[in-house]
C-alpha cells in the first residue's frame, strides 16, 4: 500500500511540475497598474460584439468606440462640445444642420478626414442591401425610409458634402434634438478604402480598422480584450492624458472581485451588495464609491388591446394598478432604496430650458411615490362593475419578465403588493430576453416589466415610444390627443413651446394610465480615488473615460 | 481494428451531422428571433434576417450550413457582426481546453488515489474522511464553490488574483473549483466499483498466489475496477474541456463556456449550431476514444477483441462476440 | 507457509479422533429451519437496517421529508408574502432562519424549497435511472447493432443542451411549473446511468456465472433479473445517490436562467443562487441553504452506500 501511496503521490507532482512550467504563452506583465504614478486605465464591460461604428449594435460598444472615434460632436455630461466639426449652424426651422469641419482633421495615420468620409459612413449605415440594427436612427433624416427600404437609390440620403470641410443633414420632419444624438458611435466616420478592403472583416483586428478618436487600439482580442493608447494625431491630444486603457470583458461580479483586489481601476458594484459598500467606505480603502444615474426607466408595459384579458383595456382598471403599487416599498426591498421610484415616463434629468429640467418645469402628480388605497379601491370597483365582476379574486394578470435578479425581487413584491392590496391574482412568468421581445412585439401578454434608456437629451425620445403608430408600441396605447401632441410638437422651434406640448402628453399618458412607471435607475460603483475626470452619465457612452487622468 | 476505427468515424461523422440536423431545427423553434431588440422594428430586422439568409426556406438553409459544415466552415456569428464561428472557438477554446485538462488531471490523480485508499480501508477512519471530502465536494455546486475560493483566497488573503487567465497562478482556483465535483465523482465510483472487485474471485486467486499487496491493487483491482470511470470520462471530457459557464463567469476565464448559454439566449442561430457541432465532434470523439481504451483496460473485452478478429473463422463465438465487443474491438 | 509441517490433530485441536461420536438421528430436529429462508430483498432490508450509518441517514431523510411536508403547512407564516418591515433580519426566535431580501420568513421558505429540490431531486433520477438502465441494459446485453444504435442516438441526445430543451417544453407548456423542469431534466438525464449500465452489462455478461447460467439454459429474463440487476445494483445505487445533487444545482442553474421554478416559488438551489449574491453581507442565507443541501447529500450518500453494501449479493448472508 505504502509503495502505491508513493507511486500516486510522485505522479502527482510529476503533473503538478508539468502543471506548472506550461503557462499560457501570452503571458501579460503582472499587474503594474496599482503604481500612483502609473497613467493605465484598467476597465471592464459585460461583452463588446462590435467595435465597428456602424455595426455598433450594443450599449457597451460606444464605452469603446467613445475612446478611439469621434463624431462630428463631442458630448460631454449634457454639453455638446465641438469633434471633428468646429463650428455648426442648425436652420431656422430645425430642418438643417450644417457642420464646419475643424482645419487639419485627419484619421489616426494621419491622412485627412473629409466631410465625404462622413458622407459615405452614413450612406454605409443607410445601405439597404445589409441590415445594421442601429440603423433606425437615420429615419429623421430626408429620404432616409425610401434609401432604407431600396426603394430610393443611396444617393437620395439627405447627406451631402458641398466641399471637403462642409458636411451638410437635411431633414424630413423637423429635428432639434438630433445633435445630440449625432455622438452615437453609428455616426463615426469610417474609410471607405478600408470597408472595401475588409468587408465583414473590417474593424476584427487592431491592423484591419482606422479611427480617428482620442485613442487607438494597439490590441484586440474580440470580445476578450482590448488595449487602447492615445492616438498621436488626434487634434485635442494634449487634453489625452492616459498612457493606455485596458477593457477587459467578464461578468460584473468578476470585474468587482477583481476591483476588490485592485486588479481594476473602475467597477461597478453588483446592486445587492452596494448598500454596504456604500456605508462602510473603508471596506475599499483606496476607492471611491458612488453611484449614477444611469437613464433607464423601468415600467410595466400594459397591453391595453389584449384579447385574452379584456379588463386591461378598461382605464379604471389600469389606474387602479398604479394607484395600489407604494412605490418606496419595491425600491427598498430590491435595491435597499438605491434606485428611486418613478411616477412619470420621462427621466427626471432630462433637461430643459433655463437651467432647469424637463421635470422641474413640468410637473406631473398623478401619482404619488407611495400606494392611495382608497382610490385604487375606488377604480377597482369601477373597473369590476364595469366588466361585470363581482370578486376580485376572478381577475388574474400575468407578469412576464426576463432574466434578470433585480427585476425579479421588485416584480415579486408588485405581485405581493397588488395580491394584497387589490384581492386580484397576479402570476409571475419568466421568459428569456429574446421571448420576451417577441411576445411584446406580438401582444402576447398582459403586463411586460420593461426598461428604456434615452438616446438623447430630449422628452422625445421617451414619448415617442406611446404613438400610436410605434411599431414597438407594444402595449397599444393608442390616444389621438397624445399623437398630435408628440408628432406636432417638434415643428415648434421654441423649445418652452415643444416642450410643454410634451408635457402635455404626458399627462394624458399617465392620466389614461397608459403604462406602469416603476422606477429610475441608479448604477452602483467604484473606482480609484485618485482617478479623475472619469464620467459616468445617462447618456452617451455611460463610462466616457478618455480625458480621464491618475493624481 | 483499423478497420472498425474507419467504420467508427463515418459513423461519427453521421450521428454529428445528425445532431446538427436537430439542433437546427430546435433553434429555431426557440420563442424569438435573433435581431429584434428594443430600439429595431420590423423593416430592419427582415433586412437583416434577409442579410443573414434567414429569409430562406429552412431546407435551404439546411443545406447551405451543412455544405459549409462539411468544409469546416460553421458560419457566421449573428450577434458578433463579421466574427465567424470558427474564429471564436480558435480564440477561446484554447482556454477552456486548458482549464478543462487540468481540472481533469487534477480529479483524475486525486479521485483515484482517494477512492482507492477509501476502498482498501473500508469501513475505517480513513475511509470515512475519504467519502466525507467527496460528498462535501459533490454536495457545494460550483457557484458556492467558485466565489467562497475567490472570496478566502483571492479577495480576503491576497495570495491568488481573482480573475482572468494570465499565468500558472490565475489558474489554481479555477482548476481547483472546476475539479472538485469531478474529483469527488471519481473518488466516489472508484471506491464503489473497487469494493465490487476486492470481492471477485481472481482477487482471492491472487492472493492465494502470493501476489504483493501491491501487485493485486495495481495489476488486478484498479485495472477491473476503472471500467465504469472510463464510462463516465467520456461525456466528461467533452463537457469539461469545451468550457464551463459558471466558472468561467466567476473567474473571468475567457474561454467558451460562456457561448453556450448566450448564444441561446441572444439567439445567435449559428453560434448555437457552431458550438454544439463542435462540442459534438468531441463528444464523439472521446465516446470513440473511450470505447476503443475499453479494450486495453479491462483484461476480458481485450481477450475478445482478440477472438473478434477471427470472426470469419468462428462465426459462432464472432456474434456472441460482437456483443461484448461491438465498442471494444 | 508453516503448513508444511504436520500437526497432529490432539494436539492442534485438544481432542482426538476418539472423542468424536455419532449423534443420534432425530429426524424431526433435522428437518427443521433454523432460520426463515429470506429472499433477496428481505436479506437486503435486514443487513440495510443493521447498518448505522445508513440508518442514520435514513433517519435524517425521513425528517427532512416530514420537515418539507409539514412546516409549510403549519407556519403563520407565507412563503410568498413579502414584509418590507423585516427585510434581511438574521435569526431569531420570531424568524427561525431570519428573513431574506423581501421579508420573506426564511424557516418556511426553506422548507418550501426543500419540497421542491427533493421532489425534482428523487423524482428525476428515479426516472433517469429506470430510463438508463431499461436502454443501457437492452444495449449492453443485446449488443451488437442494437448497442451500435442505441449509443450513436445517446451521443446525438448527449449533444443537445438541455437549456435549448428546458426553453422549448417551457414554452410549449407555460403552465407546467415544475413539471414541465422535470420534464426537461429527464430529457436527456437519463443517459448518463443508462451508457453506466451498459458499461456495466459489457463486463458482466461475460462473467463464468452467467455463461454458467446460460449453459444451463436460462432465459435471458432470468439472468437478467437473477444476476445483471443484483451484481450491478451497487454501482447504479452509487451513481443514483451523485446524481441528486447534480440534478438539485442543474435545477438552481435552469432556474437562475428563468426557466427553472417560477418566483415567488423558490428551491434550496434558487435560495442558494440568490444569497450567493448578498452572502458577503448577510452570510446566513447562504449558509442555511447550503447546510441542508450538504446535509441532505450526506445522508442520501450513507443510505446510498448502505444500500450498495445491502444490495450486493457477494454479502448475501452476512450480517
Amino acid at each position: 500500500m505504502k509503495k502505491l501511496t508513493c507511486i500516486f503521490l510522485i505522479l502527482a507532482m510529476v503533473f503538478a511540475a508539468a502543471a506548472c512550467t506550461y503557462q499560457q504563452p501570452a503571458a501579460a506583465p503582472e499587474e503594474g497598474a496599482s503604481e500612483a504614478v502609473a497613467q493605465k486605465l484598467t476597465i471592464t464591460e459585460s461583452s463588446i460584439p462590435t467595435i465597428d461604428p456602424q455595426q455598433f449594435n450594443a450599449a457597451s460598444s460606444y464605452v469603446v468606440l467613445k475612446g478611439i472615434g469621434e463624431g462630428l460632436i463631442r458630448t460631454s455630461l449634457n454639453d455638446i462640445n465641438p469633434g471633428v466639426a468646429e463650428s455648426w449652424e442648425i436652420a431656422e426651422d430645425n430642418k438643417k444642420m450644417t457642420f464646419h469641419l475643424r482645419d487639419g482633421a485627419c484619421w489616426s495615420d494621419g491622412t485627412p478626414l473629409t466631410a465625404n468620409d462622413f458622407v459615405y459612413s452614413f450612406r454605409r449605415l443607410a445601405d439597404p442591401q445589409k441590415g445594421f440594427s442601429y440603423s433606425w436612427v437615420l429615419y429623421e433624416i430626408k429620404n432616409a425610409a425610401g434609401v432604407l427600404d431600396g426603394s430610393l437609390p443611396l444617393e437620395e440620403l439627405g447627406v451631402s458634402a458641398p466641399d471637403d470641410s462642409t458636411f451638410v443633414i437635411e431633414f424630413d420632419t423637423p429635428a432639434p434634438y438630433y445633435l445630440g444624438f449625432l455622438d452615437m458611435p453609428c455616426f463615426y466616420p469610417v474609410k471607405q478604402e478600408l470597408i472595401e478592403k475588409y468587408g465583414d472583416q473590417y474593424a476584427l483586428s487592431a491592423d484591419s480598422m482606422l479611427t480617428n478618436g482620442p485613442f487607438v487600439v494597439s490590441e484586440y482580442l474580440p470580445d476578450q480584450s482590448i488595449t487602447m493608447i492615445p492616438n498621436e494625431n488626434y487634434w485635442n491630444r494634449e487634453a489625452v492624458k492616459l498612457d493606455e486603457c485596458q477593457l477587459i470583458v467578464m461578468e460584473s461580479e468578476a470585474a468587482f472581485a477583481m476591483l476588490e483586489t485592485g486588479e481594476m481601476s473602475l467597477a461597478n458594484i453588483p446592486t445587492a451588495m452596494a448598500p454596504m459598500y456604500m456605508q462602510d467606505a473603508s471596506l475599499l480603502p483606496d476607492y471611491t464609491v458612488t453611484s449614477y444615474m444611469s437613464g433607464a426607466v423601468d415600467w410595466y408595459c400594459i397591453n391595453i388591446a389584449s384579447k385574452t384579458n379584456p379588463i386591461l383595456a378598461n382605464k379604471d382598471f389600469r389606474l387602479a394598478l398604479n394607484y395600489a403599487l407604494d412605490r418606496e416599498e419595491y425600491v427598498k426591498v430590491a435595491t435597499n432604496g438605491l434606485y428611486s421610484p418613478a411616477t412619470r415616463f420621462v427621466l427626471p434629468a432630462v433637461a430643459g430650458v433655463d437651467g432647469k429640467t424637463y421635470c422641474e418645469m413640468f410637473p406631473i402628480d398623478t401619482y404619488k411615490t407611495t400606494a392611495e388605497l382608497d382610490k385604487a379601491k375606488e377604480h377597482l370597483n369601477a373597473a369590476m362593475t364595469a366588466m361585470g365582476i363581482s370578486d376580485p379574486s376572478e381577475i388574474t394578470i400575468k407578469l412576464k419578465i426576463s432574466d434578470d435578479n433585480a427585476a425579479a425581487l421588485i416584480v415579486e413584491n408588485c405581485q405581493d403588493q397588488w395580491q394584497r392590496a387589490l384581492g386580484i391574482k397576479v402570476e409571475i412568468e419568466k421568459v428569456t430576453y429574446k421571448a420576451m421581445l417577441a411576445d411584446r412585439v406580438a401582444g402576447d401578454f398582459d403586463l411586460i416589466y420593461a426598461g428604456w434608456m434615452p438616446d438623447y437629451d430630449d422628452p422625445y425620445t421617451y414619448l415617442s415610444y406611446f404613438v400610436s403608430t410605434n411599431a414597438q408600441n407594444g402595449g397599444k396605447f393608442s390616444n389621438a390627443r397624445y399623437d398630435e401632441l408628440v408628432n406636432t410638437a417638434n415643428n415648434y422651434a421654441d423649445a418652452k413651446t415643444r416642450l410643454s406640448m410634451y408635457a402635455e402628453a404626458e399627462k394624458i399618458l399617465m392620466d389614461e394610465a397608459g403604462m406602469v412607471p416603476l422606477q429610475v435607475r441608479e448604477v452602483p460603483y467604484a473606482y480609484k480615488s485618485n482617478l479623475k475626470n472619469v464620467n459616468r452619465f445617462y447618456l452617451g457612452s455611460q463610462t466616457d473615460w478618455a480625458f480621464g487622468y491618475f493624481e | 481494428m483499423g478497420r472498425y476505427v474507419l467504420k467508427r468515424c463515418v459513423i461519427a461523422v453521421v450521428t454529428v451531422l445528425v445532431l446538427v440536423t436537430i439542433i437546427f431545427v430546435l433553434v429555431r423553434l426557440l420563442p424569438g428571433d435573433p435581431f429584434t431588440s428594443e430600439k429595431t422594428n420590423e423593416a430592419i430586422k427582415e433586412k437583416m434576417m434577409a442579410y443573414y439568409g434567414l429569409d430562406k426556406p429552412l431546407i435551404e438553409q439546411w443545406f447551405t450550413y451543412v455544405k459549409n459544415l462539411l468544409r469546416g466552415d460553421l458560419g457566421v456569428s449573428l450577434k458578433y457582426p463579421g466574427r465567424t464561428v470558427n474564429s471564436v472557438i480558435a480564440q477561446t477554446f484554447p482556454f477552456s481546453a486548458s482549464l478543462g485538462a487540468r481540472s481533469l488531471i487534477l480529479a483524475l490523480i486525486v479521485g483515484l488515489f482517494l477512492g482507492t485508499l477509501a476502498a482498501q480501508h473500508a469501513g475505517k477512519a480513513l475511509d470515512y474522511i475519504c467519502v466525507l471530502i467527496a460528498v462535501i465536494g459533490v454536495s457545494m455546486p460550483d457557484f458556492i464553490i467558485g466565489t467562497l475560493l475567490q472570496l478566502v483566497f483571492a479577495i480576503k488573503l491576497r495570495w491568488l488574483p481573482a480573475g482572468q487567465w494570465i499565468s500558472f497562478k490565475y489558474t489554481i482556483l479555477p482548476v481547483f473549483a472546476l475539479s472538485l465535483y469531478t474529483l469527488s465523482l471519481v473518488t466516489r465510483l472508484m471506491r464503489s466499483s473497487m469494493m465490487e472487485v476486492i470481492n471477485q474471485d481472481y482477487i482471492m486467486t491472487a492472493k492465494a498466489k502470493g501476489l504483493s499487496k501491491f501487485e493485486i491493487i495495481w495489476r488486478h483491482e484498479i485495472r477491473n475496477a476503472i471500467l465504469p470511470i472510463v464510462t463516465t470520462m467520456g461525456p466528461l471530457t467533452a463537457a469539461v474541456l469545451t468550457g464551463t459557464f459558471v466558472l468561467e463567469k466567476i473567474y473571468a476565464v475567457p474561454g467558451m463556456g460562456k457561448f453556450y448559454v448566450q448564444s441561446i439566449n441572444d439567439l445567435d442561430y449559428t453560434m448555437v449550431l457552431g458550438m454544439t457541432s463542435f462540442y459534438g465532434v468531441f463528444l464523439v470523439t472521446a465516446n470513440l476514444i473511450v470505447d476503443v481504451l475499453y479494450g486495453f483496460i479491462d483484461p476480458r473485452i481485450k481477450l475478445e477483441g482478440g477472438s473478434g478478429k477471427r470472426k470469419k473463422n468462428k462465426p459462432e463465438i464472432g456474434v456472441k462476440m460482437e456483443g461484448g465487443a461491438a465498442d471494444g474491438k | 507457509m508453516e503448513s508444511n509441517t504436520v500437526i497432529s490433530s490432539e494436539k492442534y485441536f485438544g481432542f482426538g479422533p476418539e472423542d468424536i461420536k455419532r449423534a443420534p438421528r432425530d429426524r424431526d430436529k433435522l428437518n427443521k429451519v433454523v432460520r426463515p429462508s429470506l429472499t433477496y430483498w428481505q436479506d437486503a432490508w435486514i443487513k440495510l437496517r443493521r447498518n448505522p450509518m445508513a440508518t442514520i441517514g435514513l433517519v435524517i431523510l425521513m425528517v427532512y421529508i416530514l420537515m418539507a411536508i409539514f412546516v409549510p403547512m403549519l407556519s403563520k407564516y407565507d412563503y410568498a408574502t413579502q414584509n418590507s418591515a423585516e427585510m434581511n433580519l438574521p435569526p431569531s426566535a420570531g424568524h427561525l432562519f431570519g428573513t431574506d431580501q423581501a421579508g420573506r420568513d426564511l424557516w418556511v421558505r426553506n422548507w418550501m424549497g426543500a419540497r421542491v429540490s427533493l421532489s425534482i431531486g428523487i423524482l428525476v433520477v428515479l426516472v433517469n435511472t429506470a430510463i438508463g438502465c431499461v436502454v443501457g441494459g437492452i444495449a449492453g446485453y443485446f449488443g451488437g447493432r442494437t448497442d451500435m444504435v442505441i449509443m450513436r442516438i445517446i451521443d446525438v441526445l448527449y449533444g443537445i443542451p438541455s437549456l435549448i430543451i428546458a426553453i422549448l417544453i417551457r414554452t410549449v407548456w407555460p403552465q407546467g411549473g415544475i413539471f414541465s423542469l422535470i420534464i426537461a431534466m429527464c430529457m436527456v438525464g437519463w443517459i448518463g446511468s443508462a451508457r453506466l449500465v451498459r458499461g456495466q452489462i459489457l463486463q458482466l455478461k461475460n462473467m463464468e456465472y452467467v455463461m454458467a447460467s446460460r449453459v444451463l439454459g436460462a432465459s435471458d429474463k432470468r439472468i437478467i433479473i437473477r444476476h445483471m440487476i443484483p451484481n450491478i445494483s451497487g454501482l447504479i445505487i452509487t451513481s443514483m445517490t451523485m446524481a441528486i445533487p447534480k440534478v438539485i444545482f442543474d435545477e438552481a442553474f435552469l432556474s437562475f436562467l428563468c426557466i427553472g421554478v417560477q418566483p415567488p416559488m423558490c428551491s434550496w438551489g434558487t435560495l442558494a443562487q440568490t444569497a450567493v449574491q448578498v452572502y458577503r453581507v448577510y452570510p446566513y442565507q447562504l449558509i442555511i441553504p447550503a447546510f441542508f443541501i450538504c446535509t441532505t447529500m450526506l445522508s442520501i450518500n450513507m443510505l446510498g452506500d448502505g444500500m450498495r453494501d445491502a444490495l450486493d449479493p457477494k454479502t448475501r448472508g452476512k450480517y
